[in-house]
C-alpha cells in the first residue's frame, strides 16, 4: 500500500516528534514535512510537492491554524485537511468545517479516531 | 508625579481689625448719639429760658413805668383839684394810688430773687411814697382850707424835686433792667451759637464716621474677595491634584489589569504547550502501546485505567486554560467568543440569553475587556440576578462599540453596593483605561443593565 504523503503542521516539538512516529508505525502515513508556523505551512503550500494529507494544529507558534486552511481553501489545494486540535469546540468544528477541513479530531480524546481515520483514507486511495 | 507646594498658613484676614474694636466703635456711636441729643436738648432749654426770662423781663419794665405814670395821673389829678376844687379830681388820684401800689408789688414780686434790683425797686418805692406823701399833704392842706400853706408848698418846688427823684430812680432800675435783658440776650445768642456749633461738629463727626465706616466696609469687601480667590486657587488646585490622582490611579489600574492579563495568558500558554504537549505525547503513546502484539488482557485493562486518568487530567488542564484565557477569543475572535460565552451561560443559568452580536472593530486589549465585560456580568447574572431572560449586545455605534448586558431578575441599589464587592469597579476602570464609559442601570426589582461604550479601533 502506498503510504499517505502528509504534511504536519504542529509547533509543539514533543507532539509532532510522538504523533509523527505513531502514526508511521500505525497507519499508512508517511510524514515528508512540516511547518510551527502559519506563515512556514503558507509558504509550503505554494510550491506544493505532491502530497495528499495536511493534519493541522490550530495554535500555533505564529498565526493559526485557521490562517492555513484558508490559504488553502484559496488555493484550491486538492489534498485533504483535517484539524487536530485542543480547542475542539462546536463553534471551532464549524469554522474548520467551513474553510474545507474534512475532519477535526480533538488532540486529547480523538487521536485513536485520527488513526483510523488516515488507516481508512490509505484504504479508499490504495486501489 | 510631582506634587503641589504645600499651602502656606495664612493670617485669617477678616479677624484682622481685633475682637474689641467692634464693641468700643458701638460704644462711641452711641456716645455721640446720646451727646448730640443733650446738646440739642440743653440748647432748646436754654434759649427757651432765656426767652421766658426775656418775657418776664418786659413786663418789669412796664410795671416800672407804671409806678411813674401812675405818679404822673397823681401829680395832675391833685392839680385839676388844687385848680377847680372840685371833689371828682381825687377819683384819679385814689386810682392812680391803686395802680402805683400794684405796680410796685408787680416789680417786688418780680425781682425777688435779684438783690440788687429788689434794692432798686425799693429805692424807688421809698422815691414813690416821699411824693405821695408830698401830693397828699398839698391836699389835706387844701381840704384844711390852709390856701396858703399848700401855695407856699408848692412854690417850693418840692413836688418837681420828688418827681425827678422817682424818674432818676426809675431810669436806675430801667437802666439796670436794660443791662440786665441784652445780657440774657447776649446768652440766648451764646446758646444759640453754642448748640448751631454743637450740631455742626455733630454733623461732621457723623460724616467722618461714614466715612470711615465706608473705607471699613470696602476694605472688608476687598478682603472677602482676596479670601474667595484664595479658596477658588486652592480648589482649583486641590481638583487639579485630584484629577492628576484620578489619571494616574486609572493608568495603573489598567497597567494591573493588562499585566494581569498577559500573566494569565502566560500561563495557559506554558500549560498548552508544555503540559498539553505532554499529554498529547503520553496520549499517542498509549495508542501504540495498545497494539503491540500478544499484550495480555490485563494489561489492556491497566491501559484503559491510566488513559481514563490521563484524560482526566487532560480536562483539568484545558479547563484552567480556558479559565485563564479564553481561547476561543484568539482563534475565532471575539463574536464567535462571545457566542460560546452566551451558549454556556445560558446551559448553565437555566434561561435564554439572547445574543445579539455584531462584528466590531477593536483592538485585541479591547476585545478582551469587552470579553471580560460580559462574562463578569453573566457571572453576576448567575450569582444575584434570579434573571429568567438575559440579553447580551455588541453593536457598532458611529465610531463607538455599544455593549449590554441586562437581565429581568431582582436589580439592586447601585449607590449601595456593600463593600467588597469590587467587580463593577474593575468593570469601569477596566473600560475606561480604553478611553470608554460604563453605566449601571438598576433598582430593587426592576432588572440590572450594564452598559459600556467604547471608542471603535
Amino acid at each position: 500500500m502506498k503510504p499517505l504523503r502528509t504534511f504536519l503542521v504542529e509547533d509543539n516539538p514533543v507532539i509532532s516528534r510522538h504523533l509523527i512516529s505513531t502514526l508511521e508505525e500505525l497507519g499508512p502515513v508517511q510524514v515528508i514535512g512540516q511547518a510551527r508556523s502559519e506563515s512556514q505551512a503558507v509558504a509550503w503550500l505554494m510550491q506544493p510537492p505532491p502530497c495528499d494529507l495536511m493534519i493541522i494544529d490550530i495554535v500555533l507558534a505564529s498565526g493559526s491554524g485557521l490562517g492555513v486552511l484558508q490559504a488553502a481553501q484559496d488555493a484550491a489545494s486538492p489534498m485533504h485537511r483535517v484539524v487536530l486540535t485542543n480547542h475542539a469546540t462546536p463553534a471551532l468544528r464549524q469554522r474548520c468545517l467551513a474553510l474545507g477541513a474534512r475532519q477535526v479530531f480533538d488532540k486529547s480524546c480523538e487521536l485513536e479516531a485520527l488513526i483510523a481515520w488516515c488507516g481508512e483514507l490509505g484504504h479508499t486511495r490504495a486501489p | 508625579m510631582t506634587s503641589a507646594t504645600p499651602p502656606t498658613p495664612r493670617r485669617p484676614v477678616l479677624r484682622r481689625a481685633g475682637p474689641w474694636r467692634t464693641p468700643l466703635a458701638i460704644a462711641l456711636a452711641l456716645l455721640l448719639g446720646l451727646a448730640m441729643l443733650a446738646g440739642t436738648e440743653l440748647t432748646y432749654r436754654r434759649a427757651l429760658d432765656s426767652l421766658v426770662s426775656l418775657g418776664g423781663r418786659d413786663s418789669a419794665r412796664n410795671a416800672a413805668q407804671t409806678v411813674v405814670r401812675s405818679l404822673l395821673d397823681m401829680e395832675s389829678a391833685q392839680r385839676g383839684y388844687l385848680l377847680t376844687g372840685r371833689p371828682q379830681y381825687l377819683d384819679p388820684y385814689k386810682a392812680a394810688g391803686q395802680e402805683l401800689d400794684n405796680a410796685v408789688r408787680r416789680l417786688r414780686e418780680h425781682h425777688r430773687h435779684d438783690p440788687e434790683l429788689l434794692a432798686l425797686v425799693e429805692r424807688l418805692n421809698e422815691r414813690a411814697l416821699e411824693k405821695v406823701s408830698e401830693i397828699a399833704e398839698t391836699v389835706g392842706l387844701y381840704d384844711a382850707g390852709a390856701h396858703g400853706s399848700w401855695q407856699g408848698l408848692m412854690l417850693t418846688d418840692i413836688g418837681r424835686e420828688k418827681m425827678e427823684a422817682v424818674r432818676r430812680a426809675t431810669d436806675v432800675l430801667i437802666g439796670t433792667e436794660e443791662r440786665r435783658i441784652a445780657g440774657e440776650r447776649a446768652a440766648v445768642y451764646r446758646t444759640l451759637e453754642i448748640g448751631r456749633w454743637t450740631v455742626h461738629a455733630l454733623a461732621l463727626l457723623s460724616l467722618l464716621a461714614y466715612a470711615f465706616f465706608l473705607r471699613k466696609n470696602s476694605a472688608l469687601q476687598r478682603s472677602q474677595v482676596r479670601h474667595a480667590e484664595q479658596l477658588q486657587t486652592e480648589r482649583d488646585s486641590l481638583e487639579h491634584q485630584v484629577g492628576q490622582r484620578t489619571t494616574a490611579l486609572r493608568a495603573l489600574a489598567g497597567h494591573v489589569v493588562r499585566t494581569r492579563e498577559d500573566e494569565r495568558a502566560h500561563v495557559a500558554r506554558e500549560l498548552h504547550d508544555e503540559m498539553g504537549g505532554l499529554l498529547t505525547a503520553m496520549k499517542l503513546e498509549i495508542a501504540r502501546l495498545r497494539r503491540v502484539p500478544e499484550l495480555p488482557a490485563t494489561g489492556l485493562e491497566r491501559i484503559e485505567g491510566i488513559e481514563d486518568r490521563l484524560n482526566e487530567g487532560i480536562a483539568v488542564k484545558r479547563r484552567i486554560v480556558e479559565n485563564l484565557r479564553p481561547s476561543a477569543l484568539d482563534q475565532l475572535g471575539l463574536v464567535p467568543a462571545l457566542e460560546g460565552l452566551c451558549d454556556d451561560a445560558s446551559a448553565s443559568l437555566g434561561v435564554p440569553v439572547r445574543a445579539r452580536l455584531q462584528p466590531v472593530t477593536l483592538g485585541p486589549e479591547a476585545e478582551l475587556t469587552v470579553y471580560r465585560l460580559v462574562q463578569e456580568s453573566l457571572t453576576n447574572v448567575r450569582k444575584y440576578a434570579r434573571a429568567r431572560e438575559v440579553w447580551v449586545s455588541v453593536l457598532p455605534d458611529n465610531g463607538q462599540v455599544r455593549v449590554a448586558v441586562q437581565d429581568d431578575g431582582q436589580g439592586f441599589d447601585p449607590d449601595t453596593v456593600p463593600p467588597g464587592h469590587h467587580g463593577l469597579l474593575g468593570m469601569r476602570v477596566r473600560v475606561e483605561s480604553h478611553g470608554g464609559e460604563l453605566r449601571i442601570h438598576s433598582s430593587p426589582g426592576r432588572g440590572t443593565r450594564v452598559e459600556a461604550v467604547l471608542p471603535a479601533a
